[in-house]
This record gives structure tokens, C-alpha cells and sequence, in this order.
């Protein structure tokens, strides 16, 4: 067992957990940043698309602004749609100046395109392997101790108890491969361990709900986990890797039917495959139900800059499907593709945080996808998960080592980091069998399916998916784990099952359906009871939902006025009735 | 020699270095160092989740892995298709 301390540790180096720590390095001395595979080769931010929102000196972006709100259903903390703008746009100069390549035009600007969804947002493609390698030499650089290969399991609280009625003072895990403990005591923490997910999804299958639970457990406050459902149009000839959906489309890619009929002008006449996520996919599940399907993605027209990119995306990442042999010509054949959806929350849900980061509890901050992206309310927009990363990343660097300079070395329980040892190397001594961490993950993944079974909700369904989770909760607290590997995806599995427990209580509990989340036992918009943050906290007599009404005294945008119960966009899609006049 | 198993990703141990630089690019700790061979090895091959990191970092072209994701934990809406159906002909719009 080791013990460290830290002024400041965070935990996840994507790029969330890197910002974080390149800032509270610039104001304290001691920052620990504990990841669990190896920082630069590690989540999301690695094996991105490489979007991310792109606002420049010249830009209005009040405009920006209103047009994420808007767009958000003004579901949004316009203060942190400004603060993000305004941040990205330096974050953006800093990756240039460290060399991070940028796709850029014959006059050597950035080559920028407009955001999916949005008419005066943009965005730029840049290489996110590139940038990660960066990334990581500038904390190094900077004195931050990396400590790669740990899987965090628990918060430290200051009282030891889960949820505590103290403050969070760090965390402890062990290492992936040797299985030593090691705890760390920090007088600030920031979470920064990325997206909710399962394995076998997204190809990122280290990613999954562990800081979201741990914080959950240690009794931070989530926000909107009912909007954790998302995916996008990933999967091609149903066995491939797709790429980047959102800088496909934005070089010309289409979307037909088996009709060869563009079928998003229904939909969305203005915007096409560029408009709203999860009404583009509701509408490929529609065509797929109403037996229009396959639906394939027309790349005849895609302009050169976007196969030039590509080559050097290919370079830098490994491979493309796009441009091997194993597939017909994308340039002369349409390709059946298909999107995913389950849980991958994107920032739609998570930590709800303020201004500075801050979670509900003491001593702990939230960057990057794991907290709530209050920014940009209910749109999934293409390049805010990154761009929100890194801003957020910074602002919660900068938070916690001003709140970490002012503070004593915390205390906690004497027995505390024994007994949450014993507990995380428990499966180490119990028998394996025939269910194993493998199998749970597989359980697991039978709670989604293809998009037209997983989209429509409904309470019948998620009662039946939350005795299922318990089911594999329970199991995980019996079955044992063959070596330090199997521990790893043990504890990620029982993260899974309570993860998706939670964002199917907070369905369950939401009855209406609004942009993305979709129940058919409750299909209408219902401004009355639910224009507001859905938050949900752990309590000594289980999770207790609240609802928060958005502040809008505080905001320069007011929303048009409460609408009456209408069809949500996703049911009047399936229920053949969408008009798009009706809908922003 | 390759060392093909039941995964998407393999290693061709005639190539391989010893560089170890596999053992850090993977998320999902795939691949192992035998201290006997000084060569890596598929410690886990079965948590292969196809990111290709790995192939990026190998400076000997050693590891492969295959396009194709068969995990079980991939759900398909085109599972049942003819795959013929899977490509358009483009003459047909």
C-alpha cells in the first residue's frame, strides 16, 4: 500500500484531467494526476473524430451564444455557454502554438465548418493523437506527477462515510497490472474520468461510469441522467468502424434510403444529416420500420479536402475503413451505415457544477463529460464535448488550486484506507467460475440493443432493465476475479450496473419525453412539470430526485414562454406526424 | 510466427522488437512483455476493443489488427440482412 498526498489531484487524463492539471500546476506545487490506462493514449479525447468548436478573434460570439441556447431548448447556464466560448477560443491559440496539427486551407488558416445542428457555430478538425502526446509532455513539463495505470475505485471522505456528511480529501485505487493500493490524499480532487459507457461500443472500452459512480456514492449531486441515451452513425456494412459522422457530413455526405431517397429533407429541409442528432437517427429508425432500410451514407460528393484529411488522420490513428480495401469504393458506392444509441451521456448528464467547477460536495470539482454540460442544455452538439474538456478542465485546474492554497492536509478515518482496500481486492479471493467479469459485461450490453429496439422507452421497459442491473450488481458482489486484470473489469462492471440503474430510475421518474429522450408511454413535451435540471442525489434512504428551476434572472436570453404539451420531435418522428415548421 | 487466436488483433513475433511501446498504447491492456522471448505477447487479446493505437505505435509493423469488430457486445440492426443489401448499387439513384 502507498499513501501520497497532493494539493491537488485529478483523476482522468483525457483531455479534461490534462487542462485541469497543466493550470493547478501553475499555481501550486504539488498536483498528482492518476489515470487508468496511459495518459496520451487513454479515452475519448484520444481516438475522437479530432472536432472540436472553433471560435476565433474575429467571431461575434454573442450570436455563438444564442445560438446554443436556442438550440438547447434554453435548458442551458448561458454564463457557462459564454465562459466556454470564450475559453475554447484561447485553448484553441494554445494548441496551435504547441504545433498540434490543425487542418487547415491553401492560405494556411484554420479550415473551419459549420457545427452539426447549428448555422453560425464552427468548428475544426485536428489531431487528437497529436494533441494528447502534446498535452502530455506540457504537464510533464510542468512538473505534474502522472501516475498511469491506476484504477481509482473510491473517493476518500473526510468522514469515511458514503455519502458523507464531510468533504471529499482524494481518492484510492490500485494499479492495473502489479494490484498495489495506493491512496491519495488531496486537499482538492477533480474528476475528470470521462463518458458514461458500455463495453463494446465506442471503442473506447477503458471509459466506462466509474468517477460518475464513485461520485454518486460518495454523495455528489448528478443532474439529467435520463439524457445519458446517445450514440451516433459509427457503425458501417454493420461490422466497421465508421469515423467521424460530423466531419463527413460537414464535407458532403448524405444519408438515402434503400429508395435512394435522401429521406432527412422530411425531416429537416434546411439542415439535413446536419440537423439534431437524435432526430436524424429516429429518423434512420423510422425508414428502418417502415422498411425503407438499409440506409446508406452517399459519399459520392464529398469533397477532396475531406479524403486529404482523412489520409492524414489515417497516419496519425492506425487505420481507416474508408480508405482500405476490405470495403467497396465509399467514393462510388453508398454504404449501409447505421448509428448506435444506449448509454453514452456525451455531457448531456452527469456532476451538475458551477462556474468554477465546483461539485455539490466539498472538495471535489468535476471537468470534461463526467459533469453535466450545462453550457448547451439539451443539443448534442459536434465538438462541445471536447471544446467543454478542456475549458472545463481548465477552470476547475484554476478553482481547485486556489481553493487547495488556503487549505491544511485533510483528515480522514485512520481505518478508512484499509477498509476500502480490503473491500476492492475482495473478488481476488473468492473461486471464479463460469460467470466471470466477461459475462457480466455481455449482460450488460443485452440491456441495449440496435436503435429501433433501444430508443422508445417506457416504464414497463425500464423496470424490466433496472431488476436486470441489480441483477448484475448483485452478482458482481459475489463472483471472483481470476487475477489484477479481471479485478479491473469487475469493478467496472459493477460501475456499469449501478451507473445504468441510476439513468433508468431518472427515465422512470421523468414523465414526458423531450429532444433526445423519448418515451412512448409519455410522448409529450410537458413544460409545466419538467423545463428544469432533473437532479438526483445519494441519501442514507436511498437516491432522492429534486427538480431545479433554471435561473433565467441571472441570463440575458429569455425563453419565448412555456409551451403547451406538445409532441416531442422523436414522437411525432416515429408517429409519422413531424412537421418540421413546428419545430427550432 | 503469428500468434493469430480468437481476436481481432495478432502479433507477428518475427518482427516484434521488444520495444514494449504496445504495453503503453493500449486502454485495455491487450498485450503483455514475455521476459523470457524479450517480445510482447496477447496477454488478453479478448479485450481488443479495434481503437488501432497500437498500430500507430508499433515501429516494426508487428501487430495487425482486423477492420472487422465480432463482439458479441455490438448490436446491429442490419444483423439479419442479406449483405449484399449492404452496398447500393450506385446506378440506382
Amino acid at each position: 500500500m502507498d499513501q501520497i498526498d497532493a494539493d491537488v489531484l485529478i483523476i482522468g487524463g483525457g483531455f479534461g484531467g490534462i487542462w485541469a492539471a497543466l493550470r493547478a500546476a501553475e499555481v501550486v506545487d504539488n498536483v498528482v494526476l492518476l489515470e487508468k490506462a496511459y495518459v496520451s493514449r487513454s479515452g475519448a479525447s484520444t481516438i475522437s473524430g479530432g472536432v472540436t468548436t472553433c471560435p476565433l478573434d474575429d467571431d461575434d460570439l454573442s450570436k455563438w451564444v444564442a445560438e446554443f441556447v436556442t438550440k438547447g431548448g434554453y435548458m442551458c447556464d448561458q454564463d457557462w455557454t459564454a465562459q466556454l466560448l470564450e475559453g475554447q477560443r484561447e485553448r484553441v491559440k494554445q494548441l496551435a502554438g504547441w504545433g498540434v496539427p490543425i487542418s487547415r486551407n491553401d492560405k494556411g488558416e484554420i479550415r473551419r465548418f459549420a457545427s452539426r445542428g447549428m448555422i453560425e457555430v464552427r468548428c475544426m478538425q485536428y489531431s487528437p493523437k497529436k494533441a494528447m502526446e502534446e498535452l502530455r509532455k506540457q504537464v510533464i513539463a510542468r512538473g505534474v506527477r502522472i501516475i498511469d495505470r491506476i484504477c481509482v475505485t473510491d473517493l476518500l471522505t473526510t468522514d469515511g462515510e458514503y455519502p458523507t456528511k464531510g468533504a471529499v480529501c482524494g481518492a484510492f485505487g490500485f494499479n492495473t497490472r502489479s494490484g498495489e493500493c495506493l491512496a491519495v490524499r488531496a486537499k482538492q480532487t477533480i474528476l475528470a474520468t470521462g463518458a458514461m459507457s458500455m463495453k463494446g461500443q465506442h471503442q473506447i472500452d477503458n471509459v466506462v461510469c466509474d468517477g460518475v459512480v464513485m461520485a454518486y456514492r460518495a454523495g455528489a449531486r448528478l443532474v439529467d441522467l435520463e439524457f445519458s441515451f446517445g450514440g451516433t452513425f459509427s457503425l458501417l456494412m454493420s461490422k466497421y468502424t465508421f469515423g467521424s459522422y460530423n466531419v463527413a457530413i460537414a464535407h458532403g455526405a448524405r444519408l438515402i434510403n434503400a429508395e435512394g431517397e435522401r429521406f432527412m429533407a422530411k425531416y429537416d429541409p434546411v439542415r439535413y444529416e446536419r440537423g439534431e442528432l437524435a432526430r436524424v437517427v429516429a429518423a434512420f429508425a423510422k425508414e428502418m420500420i417502415d422498411g425503407r432500410g438499409p440506409v446508406y451514407v452517399d459519399m459520392r460528393n464529398v469533397d477532396q479536402s475531406y479524403w486529404d484529411d482523412l489520409k492524414v488522420v489515417q497516419q496519425s490513428k492506425g487505420a481507416s475503413i474508408l480508405l482500405s480495401d476490405r470495403i467497396p469504393d465509399p467514393k462510388v458506392s453508398p454504404l449501409a451505415i447505421e448509428p448506435t444509441w444506449g448509454l453514452w451521456n456525451g455531457g448531456r448528464s452527469g456532476l451538475m457544477i458551477d462556474l468554477k467547477c465546483r461539485s455539490s460536495l466539498p472538495g471535489l470539482l468535476a471537468a470534461g463529460v463526467a459533469a453535466k454540460i450545462t453550457a448547451t442544455g439539451t443539443h448534442a452538439s459536434a465538438g462541445v464535448p471536447t471544446a467543454f474538456s478542456m475549458t472545463s478542465g481548465y477552470c476547475a485546474g484554476n478553482a481547485a488550486a486556489e481553493l487547495a492554497l488556503s487549505m491544511q492536509k485533510p483528515r480522514m478515518p485512520d481505518d478508512l484506507v484499509d477498509r476500502l482496500a480490503e473491500r476492492v481486492r475482495a473478488p481476488l479471493g473468492r473461486a471464479t467460475g463460469k460467470i466471470n467479469a466477461d459475462r457480466l459485461h455481455d449482460s450488460l450490453t443485452k440491456l441495449e440493443s440496435s436503435v429501433v429496439e433501444t430508443m422508445p422507452l417506457s416504464a414497463p421497459r425500464l423496470r424490466k432493465m433496472i431488476e436486470q442491473t441489480d441483477e448484475v450488481a448483485m452478482t458482481a458482489d459475489r463472483v471472483g476475479a481470476a487475477d489484477v486484470h479481471d479485478l479491473v473489469k469487475l469493478h467496472e462492471a459493477r460501475n456499469i450496473a449501478e451507473c445504468a440503474k441510476l439513468v433508468y430510475l431518472s427515465a422512470l421518474d421523468r414523465t414526458e419525453s423531450r429532444e433526445q429522450f423519448y418515451r412512448e408511454d409519455f410522448p409529450e413535451t410537458d413544460d409545466e412539470e419538467w423545463f428544469c435540471w432533473h437532479g438526483l442525489t445519494s441519501t442514507a434512504g436511498g437516491p432522492v430526485f429534486d427538480r431545479q428551476s433554471i435561473p433565467f434572472e441571472r441570463f440575458p436570453l429569455q425563453p419565448p414562454g412555456k409551451r403547451p404539451r406538445h409532441l416531442s420531435p422523436i414522437a411525432a418522428i416515429m408517429r409519422g406526424s413531424f412537421d418540421p415548421t413546428n419545430y427550432d | 510466427m503469428t500468434e493469430p487466436l480468437n481476436s481481432p488483433v495478432s502479433i507477428n513475433l518475427d518482427l516484434c522488437d521488444g520495444c514494449v511501446k504496445c504495453l503503453n498504447s493500449c486502454p485495455t491492456d491487450v498485450f503483455g512483455f514475455n521476459t523470457q522471448t524479450q517480445k510482447a505477447y496477447l496477454a488478453y487479446p479478448g479485450d481488443c476493443s479495434v481503437c488501432f493505437l497500437c498500430i500507430g505505435d508499433c515501429p516494426t509493423g508487428a501487430i495487425k489488427v482486423d477492420f472487422a469488430i465480432t463482439s458479441v457486445r455490438k448490436h446491429s440492426a442490419y444483423a439479419s440482412y442479406d449483405p449484399d443489401l449492404l452496398v447500393l448499387d450506385p446506378s440506382a439513384c
